[in-house]
């Protein structure tokens, strides 16, 4: 299959972005390297309008909302108007906004955090410890409701003077920066906090855009805020988002130039891969595409019938049907091939057909009806997953697969609440920035991405040596350890890795993203003329 | 006028009872139906708990019929409540929308009407020939294409190939007009296209009844010119079908622009619907349920006013 | 003017004269509608054939898919995904988005598909002969309630009202079917009722009641009949507007699921490769419209054959 144009200048930016990954070090703060942690491209103008393209509203405007870094989910929205603490770049480099550090010295008992002087926010109120803590604390009431208790709940902070704030966590927690970047970095001024139970639709921060107009059918549009605490930024003089809810026609509007930037996968644009009109922006970070099996189901608490689903399964085939791309290659390793972490050892086994009819010979001889749910959340590509996997699956004798399509906006609550399936697909990536928190929610006792309901005491040690580790070889060796239990356990099954990409109008550079993906809108503009 | 009166009452009084039905029976489906406005509103990473403690603060604990009879209650005084989400009053909300959607429908009737009565009245002059034959055809066919496979040939084609209009979005006429109609162009067209097939098989067959008529020999004996026969004469027994398949793709417009609004990004009141049910925002699908109930009864009422006023043998009843 | 016709049509009748069938056991009422004389139609002769044709041929090979040689099964994969035609059975049509038979998933969506437009269409039947016969017969509040019915069901708009009952009930073959059937009940339920309106004043009716005959005995061996020339020709469109409507389910999402082939799930997933892949979605696309075309067609033919006004609104 010939390369595009987009496509090799995909790659070298990924390996670009892999070798500082090879530098990366987390915990406390830590130099950032120049590619992956700085905007691409020139620098932009000052002026400008930009329109971003998403699939969905928001609900809330409340900072303890937020559902990941995701693009194209709320915290985008959430990063314009309040700004963050700090964030976690590609690499697993911290980037400080209003934080100026965020350390600790005992090894996660206790963390300071500092804040930048004389910040305000847009009400005029002071952006100050007290603010900080009143947000955290408000997070951690179970009266307001919000996601963000998952993290704010742990600790406790005290206000030490204006610009510091200690915080203790319940358990020594090394990586509590990385958790309070990627949930709770948003902060809104104590004034406009809601009654218990209200939503908050006036949002207040000290971030770079001021919400203008929301209109849930429309989209939101937002408009440069003067007070920036960074002079210069942002470039832009409004930002907009508009709801676009059919994914091919987000991708013919980006085209036609009818917005500018929309985020999705480098296969929802193949046929536009040489078009000069566009470009595409690549999150290094990448992820991984699998499936999850789960444990505490009847069939699939033993891990025959795990190994025998996997062997069956062809991952080249799956990745080339999920994406349509026939040159797409499969892989089962937990890292890619450019990360630090990666050992082509630990891949899971080649398929073999035959090994796998005789475990689920072996199984339904014992009695066990071999019978799969497969839940599937309804949009086209996991659609095509789950048929093939239906289709791969009933080949083998005894096996049946009933296939269960829901809604997308339901589908988490009746996998991951619920556990209402045997077998389900991960929409999207699982992002793979800083793997030593990220696999703790993959794999970890009561993560929050632990469809799998995976409770393994080795692996729980595994993890928590990954996130404690204070040097690179400790983490490599913590991580490899992790592979090793995947491999032998199989709780999911990788068959992928995937970037998560925007797609935009030739015009707009300045693109950095973090962890998961969220742009960075303070930093991104137009191209001068 | 005292009878007319009376059979707009009539017709008011009845349009009551299909409210209630109507109203009575959204408000049961969406309590069968999976998910919950505190799941929409707290998202992915909430807890069971958390969604139930917002369910309970929107008084989603009570009883559907309790709930039901709060919502009526406060309808009837005009408050028809706030949306899930930004809080925002119902009634402005809808009203935006059935602009939108109004503007969108008015402008396929007037593209549909324009294509199709001239069509077909010089399909009906030569009835039985090439054009007539081809244009029937045509009809028929374009009746057998579904709305979705409308939009996708009309992207293509404008969007695609002629690179004329914009893929999706909207711009409010109050913005700028012609921004307006470059991005109403193509969903109304897709629209329209199905309607002007509609109009033009109802207004042909009935016009080649007309012109069957002793009247129109009556007429050509006379020796009127051939185009005051056509408007004058011709196609004033038709005015009557017009008026109600005018009336019935009013009704259907209002109510089934979904995919097309789907489709380009409209915001219309289709796509709200769409939108307010994934979300279950209960005072929002009971408004445009009632919207639409109100629209249907209303233009019901007009087009049997029209029927009364064009043809004075009829009486309404 | 000029008049193409070569035989005046006469009165403008209902289209049909009754005709009285002595029995053994007495004298049994007119129960037997003739079709008028056949008037040319104008347009559309090859089309009606191709129509008949078309769905015939549909017909067969849904029934007897299982039989067809060298038809692989719907949910089997022959090859690599989004493959062009090639000269074999299965690949006739090429492959779909993970590689299975287009041809045969077609095939046997039309079983989906025609079992929906039928099954659905039985329902919406009956309610509307029940609600609309009895509303007709009766009149005063019969009618009425009716009446209400039927513009509560038609007031709602269709696509909604499917989506909130099919997530309610269920997206099964089950689901569908009867949300289908409710929705167009009320097409139904006009149509019986304005026929059995037109139907009660006329004088076999009235020499029937004379007769001693009961109402149920009217309605359904008097009136029902003289029915059957009005609800002929509204069938097959009802029919292909179900056979569209649960297409536009399947696209929004709410359709039948999978693995099951339906045209309406088929286009949808082909729409969303269409960009690269542009013939996955044509031959479903295709299918679709032939069919709705030839029910339309023949629904077309029947309803000028039988000359009823309404059947034209």
């Amino acid at each position: 299959m010939k390369m595009s144009r987009l496509r090799i200048a995909a790659v070298a930016a990924m390996s670009a972005a892999a070798i500082a990954l090879a530098g990366c070090s987390g915990g406390g703060g830590s130099p950032s390297s120049p590619s992956a942690s700085a905007p691409s491209g020139e620098t932009p103008v000052a002026g400008g309008d930009l329109e971003i393209i998403v699939a969905g509203t928001i609900a809330t405007w409340d900072p303890g909302s937020s559902t990941g870094s995701f693009p194209g989910v709320n915290w985008d929205r959430l990063y314009a108007v309040y700004g963050a603490l700090l964030s976690v770049n590609v690499d697993g480099s911290m980037d400080y906004g209003f934080a100026e550090s965020l350390t600790t010295e005992d090894g996660g008992a206790t963390w300071t955090l500092k804040l930048k002087p004389d910040l305000t926010f847009t009400d005029g109120e002071p952006y100050d410890a007290a603010a900080v803590k009143a947000n955290w604390d408000r997070f951690a009431d179970p009266a307001n409701a919000l996601g963000a208790i998952s993290v704010a709940g742990t600790f406790t902070s005290e206000v030490i003077d204006e610009t510091t704030l200690e915080i203790t966590p319940s358990e020594p927690n090394p990586v509590l920066d990385i958790q309070i970047a990627n949930a709770i970095p948003f902060i809104a001024s104590p004034k406009s906090f809601p009654e218990p139970g209200e939503n908050l639709t006036e949002p207040v921060g000290a971030g770079p855009f001021v919400l203008d107009e929301w209109d849930p059918a429309v989209g939101e549009s937002l408009v440069k805020n003067e007070d920036y605490h960074i002079d210069g930024l942002p470039y832009l003089d409004s930002l907009t988002f508009t709801l676009v809810a059919d994914p091919a026609q987000r991708v013919s509007t980006v085209v036609q130039g009818g917005a500018n930037i929309m985020n999705g996968y480098p296969f929802q644009w193949v046929s536009d891969a040489d078009n000069p009109a566009v470009g595409v922006f690549p999150v290094a970070s990448g992820g991984i595409r699998h499936f999850v099996f789960n444990t505490t189901s009847d069939l699939f608490s033993d891990v025959r019938a795990r190994q025998a689903v996997q062997l069956a399964v062809n991952p080249d085939e799956m990745v080339q049907t999920l994406t349509q791309d026939p040159s797409a290659q499969g892989s089962t390793a937990l890292f890619p091939e450019s990360s630090p972490y990666y050992d082509g050892a630990l891949s899971l086994p080649e398929q073999d057909v035959e090994a796998a009819q005789e475990l689920v010979d072996e199984i339904t001889a014992e009695g066990t009806d071999f019978t799969v749910d497969l839940l599937v959340a309804g949009v086209p590509e996991l659609i095509r997953a789950g048929e093939l996997l239906q289709l791969t699956l009933q080949q083998l004798d005894g096996v049946t697969v009933n296939l269960n399509q829901i809604p997308i906006p339901d589908w988490r609550a009746e996998a991951f609440d619920k556990d209402n399936f045997d077998i389900t697909f991960y929409p999207g990536v699982f992002d793979l920035d800083s793997p030593q928190v990220g696999m703790g929610a993959l794999f970890g006792k009561g993560g929050l991405d632990n469809f799998a309901n995976f409770d393994n005491a080795d692996m729980e040690a595994a993890l928590a040596e990954a996130r404690e580790a204070t040097t690179d070889d400790d983490r490599q060796a913590a991580l490899r350890k992790v592979q090793e239990i995947y491999v032998e356990e199989v709780p999911i099954v990788v068959f992928g890795i995937d970037y998560r990409s925007f797609l935009h109008t030739a015009d707009v550079v300045g693109f950095q993203s973090m962890g998961r993906g969220a742009l960075y809108t303070d930093r991104i503009g137009f191209k001068s003329e | 006028m005292k009878a007319t009166l009376r059979a707009i009452g009539t017709r008011l009084l009845y349009g009551i009872p299909v409210l209630l039905i109507v109203t009575l029976g959204a408000a049961a489906l969406m309590d069968l139906m999976p998910g919950s406005p505190g799941q929409a509103i707290l998202g992915d990473a909430a807890t069971a708990e958390q969604v139930a403690a917002i369910n309970a603060q929107l008084g989603y604990d009570q009883p559907f019929l309790q709930r039901y009879l709060d919502w009526a209650g406060s309808a009837l005084r005009g408050d028809f409540g706030q949306t899930l989400f930004s809080r925002e009053p119902v009634a402005e909300v809808l009203l935006r929308r059935l602009a939108v959607t109004a503007q969108l429908a008015l402008m396929a009737l007037v593209m549909a009407l324009a294509v199709a009565v001239p069509l077909a009245l010089i399909a009906a002059l030569r009835a039985g020939k090439l054009l007539d034959r081809v244009l029937g055809f045509v009809t028929s066919a374009l009746l057998s294409i579904p709305s979705f496979v409308t939009v996708v040939l009309v992207s293509l084609i404008f969007v695609v190939w002629l690179g004329a209009f914009p893929a999706t979005g909207w711009v409010p006429p109050s913005d700028s007009l012609a921004d307006n109609l470059r991005y109403a162009f193509l969903p109304a067209l897709s629209l329209s296209i199905y309607e002007c097939a509609f109009f033009y098989r109802v207004i042909r067959s009935d016009l080649t009844g007309t012109l069957r008529e002793d009247f129109i020999l009556v007429a050509r004996a006379k020796g009127l010119p051939r185009t005051h026969i056509i408007t004058r004469h011709a196609l004033r027994p038709s005015i009557t079908s017009l008026v109600t398949v005018m009336g019935l793709s009013l009704g259907r417009l209002l109510g089934g622009a979904v995919i097309v609004e789907f489709f380009f990004a409209v915001p219309g009141l289709g796509a709200e619907a769409v939108n307010a049910v994934s979300i279950k925002d209960m005072p929002m699908i009971q408004g445009i349920v009632t919207v639409c109930v109100v629209a249907y009864v209303l233009i019901f009422i007009v087009v049997d006013l029209a029927y009364a006023w064009i043809d004075p043998r009829v009486s309404v009843r | 003017m000029t008049s193409q016709l070569k035989q005046d049509p006469g009165p403008r009748t209902q289209g049909f004269n009754a005709v009285i069938r002595p029995k053994r056991w007495g004298t049994s009422l007119p129960l037997v509608p003739r079709l008028k004389p056949r008037r040319p139609r104008k347009a559309n002769r090859g089309a009606l054939w191709f129509a008949v044709a078309w769905l015939t041929v549909l017909v067969l090979a849904a029934v007897f898919a299982d039989v067809i040689p060298g038809l692989p099964a719907y949910d089997e994969k022959i090859g690599a995904f989004a493959q062009p035609p090639e000269l074999s059975i299965g690949g006739l049509l090429g492959t779909d988005g993970i590689g299975r038979s287009n041809l045969s998933r077609i095939i046997y969506g039309a079983r989906i598909s025609l079992t929906i437009a039928v099954v659905s269409t039985l329902i919406g039947l009956v309610i509307g002969l029940v609600v609309g016969m009895i509303g007709g017969y009766y009149r005063g509040a019969w009618e009425a309630t009716a009446n209400v019915i039927a513009n509560t069901l038609s007031a709602l708009p269709p696509l909604l009202l499917l989506l909130a009952l099919v997530s309610a009930i269920g997206a099964s073959l089950f689901g569908i079917t009867i949300a289908l059937g409710v929705v167009i009940a009320d097409l139904y339920i006009r149509v019986t009722k304005g026929a059995v309106i037109g139907n009660t004043n006329r004088e076999y009716v009235l020499a029937a009641r004379a007769l001693g005959a009961g109402d149920f005995r009217i309605m359904t061996r008097e009136i029902l009949p003289n029915l059957v020339p009005v609800l002929g020709s509204i069938i097959p469109m009802a029919m292909a507007i179900m056979i569209v409507v649960e297409g536009s389910l399947s696209f929004l999402g709410y359709g039948i699921p999978a693995p099951t082939p339906s045209w309406g799930g088929m286009i949808a997933a082909g729409a969303d490769i269409m960009r690269q892949f542009p013939l996955v979605i044509l031959w479903p696309v295709v299918t679709l419209f032939l069919t709705v075309f030839s029910f339309n067609t023949i629904g077309d033919h029947l309803a000028s054959r039988t000359d009823v006004r309404e059947a034209k609104l």
